[in-house]
Order: structure tokens, then sequence, then C-alpha cells
């Protein structure tokens, strides 16, 4: 027994047992969170490469798995991501029973996992490229349900992720060039401009972002939000395993540059946009943009204030997310997602709508909200370097902050004075608990720094 | 050997059939082009690889296209974008371009990819032709249709450098993925959700 065969394999084959039960979407949904968590809490139980024992039992789980000459390694220092991951799917599979998630969503949603899983484990990792790539292509039909048509967001999408493939590709044969012979200069900034434009793809880099903005107006809030997280916390991750693998890729002169400037456009744009943006939808996913944008701010610090700074975003980010395109997805039902239909819904949904206030604001930043403290600190370490990146910066996050009021004024605009709630139970209770946790985030960040900092254990030269 | 010495075939093969792709309104002709194309995909792929190997480059592609010839319904493409002559004389005008650009550059792409210049020529040929094909149309058939293209202009310079049986299965899986794909797409009508 191995550890990819249990956090990639078992999943993935759990995924296809589970296209056989989903007319029982319920069913489903509950199975999947149930294995979701049964993984996390192997990772408590199981240590991986030393003798377990089980009463008379004893048993020994090797980190890797071999196939056809190539690794799937996932050692102890794997660990925080895999328990950080498989929650992250199982929360978003269990509140899937109050977002009227389509009966695919367990099935592909636990396969684009694994396949996720497998691209953070394989070894040489530039084979993560064609994983990911399936990851994404499994990944269409909960965009486009049977029964719904196509969008040209979809094909964007498939487009723009199906490019980044080959330059990181070719990317690692340079880089393996690079390390082969470090003197030669043509490897270097070949390797440095592929691997450039194949993360650029990825994580919707400016000016490579339009696709985003379109797939989330036109697919639902719910499936965009849990594949553009599950995505960007993989590809951010696999760009710090570069970093971390590559030494001369860490010293190139220019490359915290290119990171800083690269992310303050982002925010900057991002942020500009959003401003005269109305879809609900479109503002979320300019908010995606600019997390994007902070993460890749917090690499272009070039120190290990940066790395820890890049990690601690995750965990903000992921729950931002989920709590945002819960409340949108509860929004979509009976709503028009813009300003004009969310009129007067203060009175009548207030849980939605101080859920998508709160999940704007902690992206903008607001104080004692999830992202304030970490960006706090990313901001001070900032403007020691550049002034001017300070500037764009915030400019992004009052974008956003001014969106939220808009948000506000609009939702708060009601000749009906009366307060009648409508929101089902289980939206209240879960929309309630999402709120408390970016506030206790904001508040209480030491509580999870411990945590998500182990994050950089599997980065040897990050420790 | 013999294939090494007629290198310069599978070019003009591809010049002709990334062309035809990008004119034709035809799926039966679309998808035969496609399948000659990965044939002159196979060949130069076979110039570094066993050709066992590189078989399976013609096997998947011929399998693509007959994934996405199964889905299609109707027998012309209902396309509203560079139709009539001025549409097909736009594209035939930047088809040229990009032949002009490919010969001017694959020399200078020598120097980063160890290639023989019919490999670079073909590769480049197809990946400049795949993005024009994805920026000149946006039916789903077109894009996928766009997107095999330029990966197999990718596989074939990829082939110069790497030749892992792993990385032509994942490959292969991604082609064969992507043309599923296009075939789901294709199919996709909203009386399909009654069914479910």
């Amino acid at each position: 027994m191995s550890a990819p065969l249990i956090w990639i394999f078992t999943p993935f084959v759990a995924a296809v047992g589970f296209w056989f039960l989903k007319k029982q979407r319920k069913l489903n949904l509950i199975l999947g969170a149930s294995l979701c968590l049964l993984l996390v809490l192997l990772t408590f139980a199981l240590q991986l490469d030393i003798p377990n024992t089980i009463g008379p039992l004893t048993f020994q789980i090797s980190s890797t798995f071999s196939l056809l000459g190539r690794r799937f390694v996932l050692d102890a220092s794997q660990t925080p991501f895999l328990r950080l991951i498989y929650s992250f799917l199982g929360v978003w599979l269990l509140a899937g029973l109050i977002s009227a998630t389509h009966h695919y969503f367990t099935t592909l949603g636990l396969a684009i996992t694994a396949l996720l899983v497998a691209a953070i484990a394989v070894q040489p990792f530039l084979y993560a490229a064609l994983l990911i790539e399936m990851a994404v292509l499994i990944s269409v039909p909960l965009f486009v349900p049977p029964g719904s048509s196509i969008t040209q967001g979809v094909l964007r999408y498939v487009i723009f992720q199906t490019l980044a493939m080959p330059f990181i590709l070719y990317a690692g044969w340079a880089a393996a060039g690079t390390e082969a012979n470090p003197a030669n200069e043509r490897f270097l900034l070949q390797a440095v401009l592929l691997l450039s434009l194949g993360f650029s793809f990825w994580l919707a880099v400016f000016p490579f972002y339009t696709w985003v903005p379109k797939l989330a107006e036109e697919t639902d809030a719910y499936v965009f939000g849990f594949v553009i997280s599950s995505l960007s916390l993989v590809i951010l991750l696999l760009g710090m395993d570069f970093l971390n693998t590559y030494v001369w890729l860490w010293e190139f002169r220019g490359l915290s540059d290119a990171l800083r400037l690269v992310g303050a456009l982002m925010v900057a744009t991002g942020g500009i946009w959003v401003v005269f943006e109305r879809n609900l939808k479109r503002i979320f996913a300019y908010a995606v943009i600019i997390e994007n944008g902070f993460s890749l701010l917090a690499l272009g610090l070039h120190n290990s204030i940066g790395l820890e700074v890049s990690v601690l975003l995750f965990l903000p980010h992921l729950v931002v997310n989920f709590v945002w395109v819960l409340a949108l997805s509860g929004l979509s039902d009976f709503t028009e997602l813009n300003n004009a239909g969310v009129k007067g819904l203060m009175h009548t949904h207030p849980f939605i709508m101080l859920a998508i206030l709160s999940g704007c604001l902690s992206i903008g930043g607001l104080p004692l909200l999830a992202t304030f403290p970490v960006r706090q600190v990313l901001l001070e370490n900032m403007a020691q370097e550049s002034l001017l990146i300070i500037v764009w910066a915030l400019v992004g996050s009052f974008g956003l902050i001014f969106s939220a009021f808009r948000i506000l004024a609009a939702s708060i605009e009601s000749v009906d004075e009366r307060w009648t709630i409508l929101e089902s139970w289980p939206q209240r209770v879960v929309l309630s608990a999402g709120i408390f946790l970016l506030f206790v985030l904001g508040v209480a960040p030491q509580w999870f720094y411990p945590g998500m900092l182990r994050l950089l254990d599997a980065f040897e030269r990050f420790r | 050997m013999i294939l090494a010495q007629l290198s310069f075939v599978p070019v003009i093969l591809l010049m002709a059939t990334s062309l035809f792709l990008l004119l034709s309104q035809d799926w039966r002709r679309i998808f035969i082009a496609v399948a000659v194309q990965y044939l002159g995909v196979f060949w130069l792929v076979a110039l570094v690889w066993p050709v066992g190997l590189a078989a399976v480059k013609l096997v998947v592609g011929w399998m693509c296209a007959a994934v996405l010839g199964a889905s299609q319904i109707e027998t012309e493409l209902d396309e509203q974008r560079m139709v009539g002559t001025s549409g097909r004389l736009f594209m035939l005008l930047a088809a040229g371009i990009v032949w002009l650009l490919v010969f001017s550059v694959s020399s200078a792409f020598q120097n980063w990819v160890p290639a023989s210049s019919s490999m670079m020529l073909g590769g480049l040929m197809l990946i400049g032709m795949g993005l024009l094909h994805l920026g000149m149309h946006n039916s789903p058939l077109r894009v996928i249709v766009g997107l095999l293209t330029l990966i197999s202009g990718f596989e074939i310079i990829y082939s110069v450098v790497e030749n892992s049986v792993l990385v032509a299965g994942l490959l292969a899986v991604i082609n064969l993925g992507l043309s599923l794909m296009g075939s789901y797409l294709q199919i996709l009508s909203p009386e399909e959700d009654s069914l479910e």
C-alpha cells in the first residue's frame, strides 16, 4: 500500500463509483463528503514510510508509487496540503446540499481533486502540466452540464488553460538543461520565459484574464468558485515548488520585479474594472483575480516573509470564496445577480447579503475581516521595497470596497420597511458560520497560522 | 531512412491540411483533413521516435477525428464568422502571413530546440495555424480542431526533446480528452435534461 494509492487513486476510483449514484444527489454528496473526511482523518492516523500498528496488525505505507518509470510521491511533508484540499472539498460537497448543485458535482469534484493532488505528487513535476490539463477537461461537464448551452466563457477557459501546458512542458526541458549546464544563459532565459508564460495562462495573469469574468458570468457560481479556487491553490503551490527546486529561478535577476509588477497590475486592473461592474458573479471573478494578484505580490517580496504570506493567504481566500459563492448560489435561485436584482434584499435575505458583503470586504482588505492581518504584513514589507506598488494595491482594494458599499446601498433600499427573513434554516446556519469564520480569521489569525505554515514543509529550501 | 529523405513531404502535407481546416465548411472534409494531418505528424515524429511509439500519435489522431465526427449531426457547419468569399480571402491572407512568419523564424527557433528544419517547420506551422484557427472561429468544433492542431505542432517539436512512454500516453489521453469534450459540447441540447 502506498500514500498515492490512498489519496489519489482511491478518490478517483470512488468518483467513478459515485457516477452510478448520480440520480441520488443528496446521498452522493453525503458519501463524497464522508470520503473526504475519511481521507483527512487518515492523514492524522497513518505514518508514512514507518511501520503503523493497529491492534495485532502491523503494516507500512510507502510514500512513493511508481508508474512507467515516473513517481508519485506523497510524503509526510505533503499531509498539510492533503488536509487542506480534502477538507475544502468535503465542506464544498456538504454545502452542496443547500446550494442545488448539479448531480455530477460529487463525481467530477472528486476526480478533479484527485488529479490536482496527483499534479502535486508527480515527479518530475513538469508532468503536473498534463495532469492539470486533464483536471481542466474533466471540469468542462461541471460548467456545462447536460441540458445547458455552450458558452464562450467555457471555450476560452479551455483554450487558455490548454495553452499553458506546452509552455510548462518545454520549460521543464529547458530547466533540466539549465540544471545540467548552469553557465548556459540561453537555457536559463528560455526556461524563465516559458515558465512565466505557462504560469500566466494558468493563473489568468494580466492580460490573460478576460476569460475569468466571462466564465463566472455564464456558469453556475458554485461550480466556478470550486474549480477556480482549487486550480489557483494547486497552481500557486506548483509555482512555489518550481521556485524551491530551481535555485537559479529563485535567484534570477528580475523575477521579483516581474512578480510584483504583474501582481500589482492584476490587483489594480481588477479593482478598477470592478468599480464599473454591476453583475455580482463578475464582481466575484474580479475578486479572484485580485486574490491571485496579492499572492503573486507576496511571492514578489522574494524572502521568507513573502513565502509565509503567500501560504497564509490560502485559507482566507478559500473561506471567502466558499462563503461568497454559496451566497451567490442561494441568490441565483430567485433573482438576477446584479445590483438591480438585490434591491431591498437585505430585508428578506440578510444572511445571503451579509455573506456577499463580508466576502467582498474581506478581499478588499477591511480590518477585522479574513485577509486583513496577512495583507497588512504583506503591505508593510512591500512598502520597504516600492511605495508605487502599495498605491496600486490600495487602488485595487478600494475598488472592491467601493463595490461592496454599492451592493449594500442597493440591498438596503426598500419601500417596505418590514423585515421578513425568507432564507432556509440550513442556509442561515451555514452562512452565519462562514461569516463568523471570516471574522475569526480577521481577529484571531494566530489560531490558524501554525497549521497553514506547515504547507511550507513540502519545500525543503523554504522550511 | 526513407522517411528522413522525404521529410519535406509531411511539411507540405501539414501546410495543405491546416489551410484546408481553416477554410472548409464541410465537417466531413474537416475530419478527413484532421486524419491526414495526423499522418503528417506521425511521419515527422517517426524521424526521432521508434515507429511503434510514433504510431501512437497516428492512432490517437484518427480516434480523435472519429470521435468528433461521430457527434456531428448537420452536414454543413453553422457558422456566422468568416463566411463567404471575402471571409475566405481574409483567412487565406492570414494563413499566408502565418506561413511567412513560420519560414522566417524557424531557423531562429532551431537555436532553442535541436530539431531538424522539417520538424521545426512542421511544428511551428501547426502551432501558428492552430492559433489562427482559435482566433478566427468560436464554435466548439472549430475550437477543438484548433486546439488539436496547436497541440500536434507542439508534440512534433517536443518529441525531439522527450521520448518518455508516460508522456506519450498522457498526451494521447489529453488529445482524446479534448476530442471527447468537443464531442460532448457538440451534442449538448436542452432536451437532454429530461433524460436524466
